[in-house]
């Protein structure tokens, strides 16, 4: 491939009174052929290299590159090919953290494949009954490597001072915490943390936050693990309710769910 | 535009030494070439308005990119698909595969560390807040004080109000802020002291608030003596 530069104008002849001959009609043409075949050798060398297994050989900084063996896109900087961060490929990309040599991985808010954020903000109320506040349901293999993680936060009140109550956190099929609140409690917040360590394996923490917390309760906090298949089917996460006295409710105000890239 | 492969290569004439030169034979050429030119000059030109146009390009191979104006993002052609590629200003909207599931990840981080003493608060621009369920959270870390109060809004209101007990000497204080709907948000601060022996009632609290999110903000905190970190999710 000619370098573009290296693409001159062609020259033409200007005709006068003069005899025709074969190697003066053919002077012209052939020099725009020439031109042409180097301006498409370029372009085709060109759009070649835009995809190719192979950096393309004439490099500048500021060109883009399609890796098409890594199946990224990579940006030319400083001399360097580095990837750049497209929607299917940011998750595997390393930035740096400060000016180190310690890298990031992005993780944030998890959302649907259409971009509905697991973020619920429309109170759940259950009065004087056990059942749901919040159920999300993961998509499968969200969590399909080791570091995978999702955090979760949820908080609301409680009304009434009848009697103590008990929420849950859910994974899967099993109840994997169970956190009380006392009687005069009337407000809560629970986080927790899951990470994938395997198939079929999870490390797990939850902990709630009470306005109050002045009757002994040993449930604040629980480290635990959890044996669901993350990546055969949606996993569903939930925030029960499992006991409350008859003339008290509790509401959930808000609850969202992130994913940890670790 | 034709595609790059459906442009030929023109064929031009081997004359041959006492031809008989005719305006047709002369004439064939010059436009066989000139064609060649004007598609090749067609190409380049819709190569250079598809850099930028509502629509995608007709000849998109992997590795092409695209700025789609009407979305105003940079898309990158890949496994014969477009996908949004990651810049300063479109970060907000861009969502990442989350594992490798079918679920995705909006993208969020810190908008302030602050280490100023006593009294912090962090502007939030306008608009930070600019659809339901975008959140703020805050954390907040002191030591050896009393009271932590909770603020939020245009002109930080007070929201609620930690009290420590005289022996507590380290804490630890996270509030979030979600939008519900325009000009809404519901709110949640807990304090975590590193003793609570005095029967405290409000370690954690919530509410609801109603302030245009339209508008700059601020959140923050006083009588701390640590520091913050304001984020985006």
């Amino acid at each position: 491939m000619p370098a573009l530069s290296a693409i001159s104008s062609p020259t033409v002849r200007d005709w006068t009174d003069e005899t025709v001959t074969a190697a003066k009609l053919e002077a012209d043409p052939s020099a725009l052929k020439t031109a042409i075949d180097d301006l498409r050798s370029y372009l085709a060398d060109n759009e070649k290299n835009f995809s190719a297994t192979a950096a393309p050989t004439d490099t500048t900084n500021g060109f883009l590159w399609h890796d098409s063996s890594g199946n990224t896109l990579e940006f030319r900087r400083s001399a360097a090919w580095e990837t750049v961060a497209t929607e299917k490929t940011a998750k595997d990309i390393a930035f740096i953290a400060g000016s180190g040599t310690g890298t990031i991985k992005l993780g944030g808010t998890l959302a649907s494949a259409t971009g509905a954020g697991f973020v619920y903000t429309t109170q759940v109320q259950r009065a004087g009954a056990t059942g749901a506040l919040i159920a999300a349901t993961i998509p499968a293999s969200t969590l399909s490597a080791t570091g995978h993680g999702l955090r979760f936060v949820s908080w609301g009140t409680k009304t009434g001072a009848s009697s103590a109550a008990t929420l849950q956190v859910w994974w899967g099929s099993t109840a994997v915490s169970s956190h009380g609140l006392s009687a005069a409690s009337t407000d809560w917040r629970i986080e927790g943390e899951f990470f994938y360590t395997g198939a079929a394996a999870q490390d797990l923490c939850t902990f709630e936050v009470l306005n109050r917390d002045d009757t002994g309760l040993t449930n604040l906090c629980n480290a635990t693990t959890a044996t669901v298949d993350t990546t055969a089917a949606a996993v569903v996460l939930k925030i029960e309710v499992s006991s409350v006295g008859l003339l008290d409710s509790i509401q959930n105000e808000v609850a969202y769910v992130e994913w940890i890239n670790g | 535009m034709p595609p790059l492969s459906a442009i030929q290569g023109p064929s031009v004439k081997d004359w041959v030494s006492a031809e008989t030169i005719t305006a047709a034979k002369l004439e064939q050429d010059p436009r066989a070439l000139r064609n060649a030119v004007d598609d090749l000059r067609s190409y380049l030109a819709d190569n250079e308005a598809n850099f930028s146009d509502s629509s995608a390009p007709n000849d998109a191979a992997n590795g092409f990119t695209w700025h789609d104006s009407s979305g105003n993002t940079l898309e990158f052609r890949r496994s014969s698909a477009w996908e949004q590629v990651l810049t300063k200003g479109t970060a907000g909207t861009f969502l990442m595969t989350a594992g490798g599931g079918a679920g995705t990840v909006k993208l969020g981080g810190t908008i302030n560390v602050d280490l100023v003493l006593s009294l912090d608060t962090t502007t939030i621009p306008a608009n930070t807040l600019a659809a339901d369920g975008d959140f703020l959270r805050q954390v907040i870390f002191h030591t050896d004080i009393q009271v932590a109060r909770f603020r939020w809004g245009a002109v930080p209101t007070l929201l609620i109000t930690h009290y420590n007990n005289a022996t507590s000497v380290d804490a630890l204080m996270k509030s979030f802020v979600v939008r519900t709907s325009s000009g809404n948000q519901k709110w949640v601060s807990f304090l975590r002291y590193s003793r609570d022996d005095i029967a405290n009632t409000s370690l954690v609290g919530s509410g609801i608030s109603s302030e245009d999110d339209a508008a700059q903000l601020k959140i923050g905190v006083s009588n701390i003596n640590g520091g913050s970190m304001v984020s985006f999710n």
